[in-house]
């Protein structure tokens, strides 16, 4: 039974009817209309369903052929957690400290996700792609971007 | 007459100054993206767009053109130098490629490779400036049903000829299409799916997309593997093929040419598979196909031409049909709408001079890469002696800025990251994609046309099927995924994309 529940078949199928379903719930909020005149809800009511029943076929392919379906990979915590955080702080930090201070921040987390690190190499890295950005997208190809923190 | 007229039309657009300058940038920043094996030209060409948002629409066009193409050619002097694809279609040149380089003769294959992808390119940008107008011609007189019809073969075709599972290839598809819905209805004007978040109701940004599932999913999945060294030693040596090494391959460049170019108008086709399908070819018609692997020069001259035709011919669906047959050109198509270009049939006689231009321009960055590019390639390599860790947190910086300057707010950065993390599980689950990028772009127009086809056809969904070529081609699109799912097609594809 374990290797049913971690085959990749068996996941990517669950994960379908997870979406699948989302988009029927909110679509059933939406006037569904005749097949004359579609309303809103119609199209999307429609692939949402079909999503599901693909769901379906996965996880009762990863039930009746448990052999075929390879296992589910490893997944790393750590350069997501890292890399998506260290965008996060961007778009955190980019309107009160402008793109100076959160281009910094920025490499600093996001060096974290490697599985090595040197801090002169990440402190030479973050002030020079900083200036960097800052000269070629804010100067010369004119992105509106503040460059400096609020108030200064 | 006319078709010399129509060039002469597009040189004199591509050959302005400020037109020639984008070109160089787009297929020189292709070579480097292209040479670097941690970075695709769907990212590249995404992280640019809103870049590109000041240019005239021509000039845009034809320096996103140029990483795409530029791409080709870089990923393949990675494979021919270092046996590390840069990009996948360059996958089969590592076979013979690198086998010659491991000669000596590191510099011929890298000449031969410029070479053949110049002459394919030639010969591409012939087939798209014969075939588009006549295609053209027919499609304007296609109504909603056909469209829809026509929108169906193409995503179909394009899952059943791409390398994944069928079935969760197809979830994906329709899993694009919906998250294409998301935003204003186009007939009543109210909000779907936007959970009240008003940035949201003109619809996801393909670049949020685009960046998300490719960028920095590319992003993980490289920090994953463990850094590998890189020893650049190879001597590139002679550049120039004799002419009796030019007479052996030029066969293979040839019918890898039209080989390409045919496989490359196909939807879901494209470059990876025309490079392999050539190879096949090269192998079969070869005399003593003993020698492949080993360094026979057809075998790298064939597919290197291949793909590049294919890279070519693969605008036709998109600038005809207004219906992209792969991911890059999904990403050309957002850059024609956010430029305010409809793609279709009507691109051709509405805007001549941008069709004509691109077409006209792709030529010319051809000719750019052989003259300027080759003679630098020593040095291009050298940049693959910046290890991942310094380099990932450029192009995610990069990303973060192309992701700003879409809309100027950051709303589009969270959003992205929502998308990678998706991405990221669907990647670790096997699902591919691409599929989800194309049904993306196309869901919009695809729920247009089928609501105005069935409105005229007054709900009768059985009246679509009474016109001929919305039949036939909506009997295509189910034929086509029956045969998909049949299990000995499933052998045979799991064979032709084994070295995928």
């Amino acid at each position: 039974m374990n290797r049913i529940v971690v085959s990749s078949d068996f996941l990517s199928g669950a994960l379908f009817m997870l979406f699948g379903g989302g988009f029927i719930l909110i679509a059933r909020g939406y006037e569904l209309g005749t097949s004359v005149q579609m309303g809103p809800g119609y199209f999307p009511l429609a692939l949402g369903c079909g999503v599901v029943l693909i769901g379906l076929a996965l996880c009762g392919k990863a039930f009746l052929a448990p052999a075929g379906g390879e296992c589910a990979a490893e997944f790393h915590v750590r350069p997501a957690l890292f890399v998506l955080g260290g965008m996060i702080v961007f778009g955190l930090a980019l309107r009160p400290f402008g793109l100076i201070v959160s281009a910094v921040l920025m490499v600093v987390v996001a060096s974290f996700a490697g599985s090595e690190r040197r801090w002169w190499e990440v402190v030479l890295l973050a002030c020079g792609l900083a200036i960097f950005s800052a000269l070629v997208f804010v100067e010369a190809l004119g992105v509106p971007m503040p460059l400096w923190p609020r108030g200064l | 007459m006319d078709f010399a007229s129509n060039i002469a039309l597009g040189m004199s657009v591509a050959i302005t100054p400020w037109n020639i300058f984008y070109c160089f940038v787009g297929v020189t920043l292709g070579t480097l993206i292209g040479i670097l094996p941690g970075i695709g030209p769907l990212a590249t060409m995404a992280m640019l767009l809103p870049a590109t948002y000041a240019l005239e629409p021509t000039s845009a066009l034809i320096m996103l053109a140029g990483i795409y193409y530029g791409a080709q050619y870089g990923g393949s002097t990675s494979a021919i130098l270092l046996r590390l694809p840069g990009e996948s279609s360059a996958v089969v040149a590592t076979l013979d490629g690198y086998a010659m380089a491991q000669k000596g003769k590191a510099g011929v294959a890298l000449a031969i490779a410029a070479i053949g992808s110049l002459i394919a390119g030639t010969l591409g940008t012939f087939v798209l400036a014969a075939f588009a107008p006549a295609l053209a011609k027919l499609a304007i007189t296609f109504g909603a049903a056909e469209y829809f019809a026509l929108m169906v073969v193409g995503l179909v075709a394009a899952i059943v000829l791409s390398s994944g599972p069928i079935l969760k290839s197809l979830g994906m598809l329709m899993l694009g299409l919906l998250f294409g819905l998301v935003g204003a209805d186009i007939n009543s004007g109210i909000d779907r799916f936007t959970f009240g978040i008003p940035e949201l109701s003109g619809g996801v940004s393909f670049v949020v997309v685009a960046l998300g599932l490719f960028g920095i999913t590319e992003i993980l999945s490289n920090l994953e593997a463990r850094e590998k060294r890189i020893l650049v030693s190879a001597k590139i040596g002679r550049l120039m093929p004799r002419w009796s090494e030019l007479r052996q391959v030029m066969p293979a460049i040839l019918r890898g040419s039209g080989l390409g170019s045919l496989l490359g108008i196909l939807p879901g086709g494209g470059v990876t598979m025309a490079a392999f399908a050539s190879y096949t070819m090269e192998k079969r018609v070869a005399a003593d196909p003993d020698r492949f692997g080993k360094g026979a020069p057809e075998g790298l001259a064939g597919p290197e031409s291949a793909n590049n035709a294919a890279a070519q011919t693969s605008f036709i669906p998109l600038l005809t049909l207004g219906i992209p047959s792969n991911g890059i050109m999904a990403m050309m198509m957002s850059a024609m709408l956010i430029h305010n270009v409809q793609p279709g049939p009507q691109i051709i006689t509405g805007a001549p001079t941008l069709f004509w231009g691109l077409v006209a321009s792709m030529w010319i960055g051809n000719l750019i890469l052989v003259i300027l590019n080759l003679p630098m390639i020593g040095m291009w390599v050298r940049l693959l002696l910046v290890p991942y860790r310094l380099l990932f947190p450029a192009i995610l910086l990069f990303c973060c800025i192309g992701l700003y300057s879409v809309q100027n707010n950051t709303t589009d950065i969270y959003l992205a990251v929502i998308c990678a993390a998706i991405g990221y599980v669907f990647y670790k689950l096997r699902c591919d994609p691409v599929p989800f990028l194309l049904a993306f772009i196309i869901g919009p127009m695809l729920e247009e046309n089928f609501r105005r086809a069935t409105l005229l056809s007054r709900g009768d969904f059985g009246a679509l099927l009474t016109r001929p070529l919305t039949a036939s081609l909506l009997l295509l699109a189910v034929a086509l995924l029956v045969l998909a799912i049949l299990p000995k097609i499933r052998r045979t594809r799991k064979v032709a994309f084994q070295e995928d």
